[in-house]
Parts: structure tokens; sequence; C-alpha cells
């Protein structure tokens, strides 16, 4: 794999885990998956492990942090939740995601000119 | 959403702590993981799959659990630190493919380092390892100057340390002063170095004694018995380890002493340097009141001081200094500008390290040539290394390795090669100190055994030489285009064997200077055998005894010297014999004022002095000039009579004859002797100083006994001492041998130190012969192809070896230009500081030159062999 595709797709993800635990709050890597797949509506199609690999990295910039807790079912589970700085930073992203996102869709508008 | 700057940081704080946490994280992911696929499955089963399928399923979805506990380690770690041991591992197997290269590289490294060492430890133990005394950091020297000593550093008198005593920056003080003294005790006599101390001089420096007790505060009385603590070493020679010692007597000159106390195995003063043997209260120096007196304004004595508890040596010399004024204030003008300074303990006090630092410059140059010289030797291997890898590594960057990951390996290499040179250079460091105190007989009692300081000092110079050596070739190595590399082998091939002819020739240079400085030394030590002294020492042996421990009265003393000389002249094998109380050039001796009588202006002149017998100078053949030699009438004194050499009389009367003048020894005052004859001057460097010989007088001082014998020395030296042990068995005789050896001692450090520039220059020459051999052996490779084409089109083995051996001369010639005026710089500035030394010459460089020569040759010679050995074909068909 190309490390900046891959590093685009990590960003991704990254962001909407971040996004998740700042609209539904405390959640264990399970919980996390399911919400990932109800709202992408099983399009984003992926090997669920690597949410871990990106809770991982979102813990080691502080913008989360994990604690081991008690699941609904009474197991013992590592359960995340968003920080200041995780707050601070999904804004960031989310204003950069929107902006470069408009800028790819009105490129992608772009008809060209010299077709009939 | 890309980590960057800070961010980062963060990062490795949090790898960090991966790293120790790395065990507890593993089982907790595991424990995570498993949850989640439990889970996953468990839905599965909700929606109507069996169990195993669920299972299979959840596996399916959560993906490869293996790649993603890498993945968590790698980000969760330090990937360096994880693939370090990697590195190490390949770096290994590297290093045992090319055994040779590293071996040669490990030896030529532990070989430089470790006589960098070795000298390194050599200074450690003398000057930078604390002193085995009790908290050795308080103690401080009490270093003074004067004006008229201008500003050297001086020594302090007795009346000086008790008024220092009462400082309060130091809570104690002590000082002591070295003597020379002939001690006997239970029928064995030795010569000495001892120590009058001052006050309580073992309690100050910490030091307990190993038997009895210490000498301190109540021996300073002059009405106490006079005691002596004797050395470990001495304790053993004299007392052969026995504890009756304590109590016993030890006659030291002409006073009587009693044993109180043994010092510690190894303890030798403040002084780590001086080689001590027995310590003595200062206040026993003086057997009367007038000695007394003179002891007490006599500068003799060297301050030691404790520091009190909080205060520095800074603080220690304001509050010095303060009282250096006062002592200056009260005083004669002699000690105007007297100061004082508190200086921290370390090897000899600071007034008293003058000899050592030509001899030690020298060593320490000579041991840094010998690094450079390796260090060379393993840049030129790096480079003949990198030339073969470069088609590896070119393939490996090829690959998509990473330039770090490249140099990395490189680096891991060398510091195995660091590493294992380091060992071979400690162990050379553990026994090259003593070879070397050995080779230069020194009487220093010092520990040289590498401490810590020395094994840090080894690690950091291997590190340092390795990588300068071995990571700059192999950074250019790295920088090879891979395709250029690939295709060609070439690379920067022209390049790099100018940079390895630099280093080889920068090689031969350097052993060139070395080996010129060692035959010049020894040809200052042919020449000394050989140089004409002024008096004939073949065939003269010299027997030193004491009679002063026995109690003789003057009287008995004169009967006794007159019966040896009659029973030893009637020896058969001896020829002549006389008297005298120094031997002549045998390195004591004493200096005396010369004045004459007549004149207006001041003549006074040093003048080294000797109190001889009759038939003196017919003994050693020491011609008279004018005059006369001493006859038995001049025994008796009336009128007094002296003899004096060449170089006093034309000094004192340049365009008189100086028979019948007189001088005096004492000052204007008197008393004169008379002028009697003048005798060649007794030199071994060719500019002698005044003499003045005086008829001998036997109490004074110990005495030699000269005879010129026939046939074998030893048996002659034998029937003397048989001779003088008749006369009176208690006799000590202090040293024995030809009178060779006895002025031979005096060249002992030139002797010495050509030894060591021998070895070291062989060394060097032996690590720049390796180098060479290197350069042959990779150019034979590098241009197989051109003989490969040379033979095909018929050169005969001699052109083809002629080839190469040319090329090595080259580089000798190359080396010898550029070394000629290093060594003739060198030799001139040892021409400076040692004896019989002279500039280089034609005979010493050449010859030199030849020994190079002929080893470079060798070296050349062996590998281009080898060139023989291609086969036109293969050679032609090789991709070089």
């Amino acid at each position: 794999v190309d490390a900046k595709k891959s590093e685009l797709l990590q960003g991704t993800l990254d962001l909407m885990i971040l996004q998740t635990l700042h609209a539904l709050g405390p959640l264990h890597g399970f919980g996390i998956a399911r919400r990932l797949e109800q709202v992408s509506r099983d399009v984003l199609r992926l090997n669920e492990g690597t949410v871990y690999t990106s809770l991982l990295r979102l813990q080691q910039q502080d913008w989360i942090t994990a604690e081991w807790g008690t699941s609904e079912n009474n197991r013992r589970a590592k359960f995340y939740a968003i920080t200041a700085r995780g707050r601070k930073q999904l804004e960031t992203e989310t204003e950069n995601w929107e902006r470069i996102s408009s800028v790819i869709r009105r490129v992608l508008r772009l008809q060209p000119e010299s077709e009939p | 959403m890309n980590a960057r700057g800070p961010s980062r940081l963060r990062a490795f704080a949090a790898r960090l702590r991966g790293l120790v946490l790395g065990a507890r994280h593993d089982k907790q992911f595991d424990d995570e993981v498993e949850e989640h696929l439990r889970l996953l499955a468990d839905r599965f089963v909700a929606q109507g799959m069996s169990r195993e399928e669920a299972t299979r399923a959840a596996r399916r979805q959560f993906g490869n659990t293996t790649t993603l506990q890498e993945d968590r380690r790698a980000l969760q770690t330090l990937p360096s630190i994880e693939s370090l041991w990697q590195d190490v591992r390949y770096a290994t197997q590297a290093l045992v493919r090319q055994r040779g290269f590293a071996v040669t590289a490990v030896l030529t490294l532990g070989l430089g380092i470790g006589l960098n060492a070795s000298m390194f430890s050599i200074i450690n133990a003398m000057l930078l390892r604390p002193l085995p005394l009790d908290r050795s950091d308080e103690l401080v020297w009490i270093a003074s100057t004067r004006m008229s000593s201008g500003g050297a550093l001086d020594k302090l008198s007795y009346t000086d340390v008790i008024r220092i005593s009462d400082v309060s920056a130091l809570s104690h003080v002590t000082a002591y002063g070295d003597l020379t003294v002939t001690a006997v005790a239970r029928q064995e006599a030795v010569r000495i170095n001892g120590q009058a101390v001052v006050g309580d001089f073992f309690a100050v420096l910490g030091a307990n004694v190993y038997r009895g007790r210490a000498i301190g505060q109540t021996d300073d009385d002059p009405a106490a018995h006079p005691a002596a603590v004797i050395s470990f070493r001495l304790w053993e020679r004299l007392f052969s380890g026995d504890d009756a010692a304590i109590g016993e007597p030890l006659r030291m000159n002409d006073q009587t002493f009693t044993v109180v106390g043994v010092a510690p195995r190894g303890f030798v003063g403040a002084d780590v340097l001086k080689k001590v043997d027995v310590w003595v209260p200062a206040a026993t120096a003086a057997q009367s009141d007038d000695d007394r007196r003179k002891m007490q304004e006599r500068l003799w004595l060297i301050g030691v001081g404790r520091l009190a508890p909080g205060v520095n040596p800074d603080q220690a010399t304001a509050a010095l200094q303060a009282r250096a004024t006062a002592i200056a204030h009260d005083s004669p003008r002699s000690r105007e500008g007297f100061t004082l300074q508190a200086v921290p303990l370390h090897g000899s006090p600071p007034g008293e390290r003058k000899g050592a630092p030509a001899a030690s410059a020298m060593l320490l140059g000579v041991t840094i040539a010998v690094l450079l010289i390796a260090c060379a030797n393993v840049a030129n291997l790096s480079l003949v290394r990198g030339v073969a890898r470069a088609p590896d590594i070119a393939l490996r960057l090829a690959l998509g390795a990473s330039r770090t990951r490249i140099l990395r390996h490189e680096l891991a290499e060398s510091v195995l090669l660091a590493m294992a040179g380091a060992g071979v250079a400690l162990l050379l460091a553990h026994i090259v100190p003593a070879l070397l105190r050995r080779l230069v007989a020194s009487p220093i009692d010092v520990d040289f055994t590498p401490d810590l300081r020395v094994v840090g000092f080894t690690l950091a110079v291997s590190l340092l030489t390795v990588l300068v050596c071995g990571l700059i070739p192999a950074l250019r190595t790295s920088s090879v285009a891979p395709a250029r590399a690939i295709n060609t082998q070439k690379g920067p091939a022209g390049q790099r064997r100018r940079l390895q002819r630099v280093f080889v020739t920068g090689q031969l240079a350097l052993s060139f200077v070395l080996l010129v400085a060692a035959a010049v030394f020894l040809k200052s030590l042919v020449l000394a055998r050989h140089v004409d002294v002024g008096f004939k020492p073949d065939g003269r042996v010299a027997v030193e005894f004491d009679l002063r421990a026995l109690g003789y009265s003057g009287e008995r003393s004169e009967a006794f010297v007159r019966t040896l000389l009659d029973r030893v002249r009637r020896v058969p094998a001896v020829r002549e014999a006389s008297l005298a109380h120094f031997i002549p050039l045998g390195g004591r001796t004493t200096i005396g004022t010369v004045t004459t009588r007549a004149s207006s202006v001041s003549t006074d002149t040093g003048a080294v002095l000797n109190f001889v017998w009759p038939r003196f100078f017919e003994t050693l053949d020491m011609a008279v000039l004018r005059g006369r030699a001493f006859a038995e009438a001049d025994q008796i004194g009336s009128p007094a009579a002296a003899v004096v050499n060449q170089a006093l009389a034309t000094q004192l009367w340049p365009h008189r004859d100086a028979i019948g003048e007189e001088l005096s020894l004492d000052g204007p005052g008197g008393p004169f002797v008379q002028v009697v004859g003048v005798v060649r001057n007794a030199s071994l460097t060719g500019n002698a100083r005044p003499a003045v010989y005086l008829p001998g007088r036997p109490t004074d001082t110990s005495l030699a006994l000269l005879a010129w014998v026939d046939g074998d020395s030893a048996q002659s030296l034998r029937a003397v001492e048989r001779e003088v042990r008749s006369l009176d068995a208690r006799v000590a005789i202090l040293r024995s041998d030809t009178l060779r050896h006895h002025i031979g001692e005096r060249l002992e450090a030139e002797r010495a130190l050509s030894r060591v520039l021998g070895v070291f220059g062989a060394a060097a020459l032996g690590l720049a012969a390796i180098g060479l051999y290197g350069l042959v052996a990779y150019t034979v490779v590098a241009r197989r192809r051109e003989v490969g084409v040379r033979v095909a089109l018929g050169a005969r083995a001699g052109d083809v070896l002629r080839l190469f051996v040319v090329d090595a001369g080259r580089l000798v010639v190359a080396g010898i230009v550029v070394g000629l005026p290093l060594a003739i710089g060198v030799t001139m500035v040892l021409e400076g500081s040692f004896f019989g030394v002279q500039i280089a010459d034609p005979v010493a460089i050449g010859t030199v030159a030849l020994v190079l020569a002929g080893v470079v040759v060798t070296a050349a010679y062996l590998p281009a062999r080898r060139a023989l050995r291609v086969d036109p074909a293969v050679a032609l068909r090789s991709p070089d």
C-alpha cells in the first residue's frame, strides 16, 4: 500500500472515530465499530481491527483517553472518551475536511467545455 | 490527521512508555481484541449463524489480528531499539563473513588504542586518581612563591609551617622535607629516601600504620627519643616482615632511631611519585642548636593541609594569603612577595614536576602518532571494504532500503568493532604499563591497574576512532547511486584510491619520524659508550660503602680507610686503587661556591666538589695537565691543597696559570687553599662544569673505593668487597659495580626512552605495513582486469610485480619526503631535552629509510604475487 494513500485512510478513520466519541460519549472499541458500520450504511467496509490502531494513534496524541470499565453485559472493557484537545482537533479537522471536500466537489462538477 | 511538530514529541513519549510497559500492553490488547471478536460472533449467532460459522465470520470482519498486533507494537514502541538487536545480529554476521577485515581492524585498533589507554592509565595513576588516603579530596598542597624565586614555586621553612598551622580554613597542617639516608639495621645497609615530617603527618593524611604507632606531635620535641616509621617495603627488606622490628634500633647516617611503626603497604606519603622508605620527625633532622636554627629558617619543607569542613581551596587560598602577607611583613627582605596557595592534592607537589614533562610529552606524542597510524589503517580497511560491499549496498538501496537503515548497519558494525578493539586495548592497558615500568626501570611504586576512568577513556577513544575512521567511508559508500554501482561496480574508486594513498603516505611519514627518533636515541647511547669522558672508566670498579653507621670516630675511620687502601692495593688483580666521596659522573655530587682571594669584582662560581685520596687521578687515568696530583702529604692538610679542572681554571684565571692561585669554599673570609694542579675535565656531554678536588676526609659521607683492575671485573669486585668486609664485617656496602655501570645509570632515562621509542616505532612500522599490505591487496583486485590484459599481451611475472612494487616505492619516497622535516624538527626538540641526542644525521636517516623501504616492498610484494595468479581469461570476462 502506498504510504500517502494509507495516511489518508488513517486520517479519515481517525476523524470518524473522534466525531463518534464526540457525538456519543465514551464507548468501547466494539461500540465504535458498530456505530461506524451503522452510519456508513456498510459502505465503509473495513477491517474492524484497524479501529484499534486508530484508537492507539489518537491516544498517543492525547486526543482521547482510555479507561477500563464494565460493559453493558458486565464484562471488563476499555472505554474511550474524547478529550478537550481532541474536540479542538476535531473542530480544526472538520473545517479542513469541509473546505477540501467542497473544493473537490466543485472540481468534480466541472464539465469539460469541449464536449458537446 | 497527520502527526507533526510537537505532536511527534508527544507520540515519542507515549512510545517510550510503551517500551517500558511492553508485555502488559500486549496482554491488555489481546484481551480487548478477544472481547471484540466474541461480541461480533455473538451478534452473528443472534442473526442465526452457528457458533462455528459466527466465529469465522467475526474473524473475517475483524481482519488479521497478528498484523494488528504488529502495527500496534510499531506504534507503541521505538522501532529503532526494536530493530537494534537485528542490526547487531546482522553486523555480527557481516563481520564473521569478513573475518580478515574484522581481525585486522580489531587488532589494529586494539594496538593503537591500547597504547593510548596504557599511557592514559599511567597519567591517571600519577596525576588524576585520588590518593589512597582518607577523604583525599579535602587535602591540599600549600604552595608558596616569593619575589626572589621569580614566581617559581618554593618551599616553606619550619617556622612558616608552625605559623600557618593555626589558619582556621585548614583543619590540620603538616609538612615534609625529603632526605637521603643510609639506613642500617640487622647488619644490613641500604641507601633510601626518607622524609622528615612536621606534626601529625600520618593523622593529617588519614593514613593508619600497619604495625606499631605513627609519629606525631609528641615526637617533634627535640628532647624526645628519635622515632621512625618505616615503609612496608623496608620492613620486609631489613626486618623480613618481623613483628619484633617494632622497638628495634635503626641507624640512619650517624644517628640511632627506634622503629616505632610500619606504614601500610604502598604508602609513600603525599607525593605518589616519590619512593619513600622512612619517616622521621623533622625535629630530629637537627642535632645541634646551630642546626636547629638553620633548620627552622631554611626553606626545605612542602606543606600539606586538610581543608576545614565546608571550605573550598579558593577560600583556603585567601586565608593562607592573608597569613603569608603577615609572615612577609615580619621577615627579612628575602621573603618579599611571599604568597601561599591551596592546591588540590594530586600527583606531585606543584613545584616538583620538572624533569617529567619532556619525557612524558614525548611518550604522549609517540602514542598519539601510533593512534593516528592505527586510525589511518582502519579508515583504509573501511574504504577497501566499502568497495567490496558497494554492489551489495547498491542492491539493498535499489530494493528500497533507506539510506538511514544502511548507515545503521554500518554503524552497528563500527560499534561492534570499537567494542572488540576496546577489549583488546584494555587487555593491553592491563599489561603494558607494567612492561613500560620494567622497560624504563622506574623506581616509582604506583598501582597502574586500569580503573573505571581508564575503561571510560578507552571506550570513548575507540568509539571516536571508529566513528571517524569507519563511518566517513561508510557515508561515501552509501552515497553511491545504485544503478551506477550495480552496473559498473566502479563508483568513485579512483578517488578512493587517492584517499588511501594519502593515508598510507601519512602513516609512512609518521613511522619514519618515530623510527628516526628511536635511531637518534640509540646512537646517543652508542656514542655515550665511546665518548671521551675525561678519564678511563673501563677496567675500573667502584664499591660504595658507609662507615658512619658503625660509630667510628674520625681517627678510626682514617685508620680504616688507610688499611683498606693498603690491602686492596695488594690484591693481585688490582693495579691501582684510591678513594673518593663521590664516584666521578656517578650521579651523586655536591656543589660549592668558589671565591678567589685577589679580586675586586665578584668571581664567585658554582663548582662540583669531590673529596679524594692520593692516587685518585692515577687510578682513573685522569690526566694532570699542569702542576701535580695529590700526594700523601696533602692528606695531612698543611698547607691545604686543591686540584681544579680545566673548566674552572679557564673560568677563574683566564689569562694566568692557575697553579699557586688560592681559592675559598667558605666565602671571601677563607680559609683559602692553594691550587696545586689542573686536571682534565670529566664530563659525559663535552661541556664540563667547573670542578674542585680536595683531599678526602672519611667521616662526612659514604665513600667510594675505586680500583683499576686487570681481568674479570666481577672477580675483582668480589675481592675488593672481601677486603672491606674482612676489616669490619658490619660495614654497609651500598653498591658495588663496574665504573661503567655506575656512570651508565646517569643515562638510564635516555636508555629507557630509546627502548620505548624503539618498541613504539616498531609497532608504528608494523601498522603502516599492514595498511600498505591492504592498499596493495586492494589495488591488485581493482586492477585485475588490467593485469589480465597485460598478461594476455605477454607481460612477464617480473613486469607485473614491478607494477605494484614500484608503486609502493613511490609511496615510501612520498612518506619520507613528508616525514623528513618532521623528523628533523622532532630530533631538534629532543636534542634540547636529552643528553647526547643529536639532530638526525644522514646515517640515521639513511638507515631508517632503508628499513622502511624494505618493510614496504615486502608488504607490497606479498599481495602483488596474487596478481600473477590471475587467469587472463577469467579476468577479462569478469564484470570489472
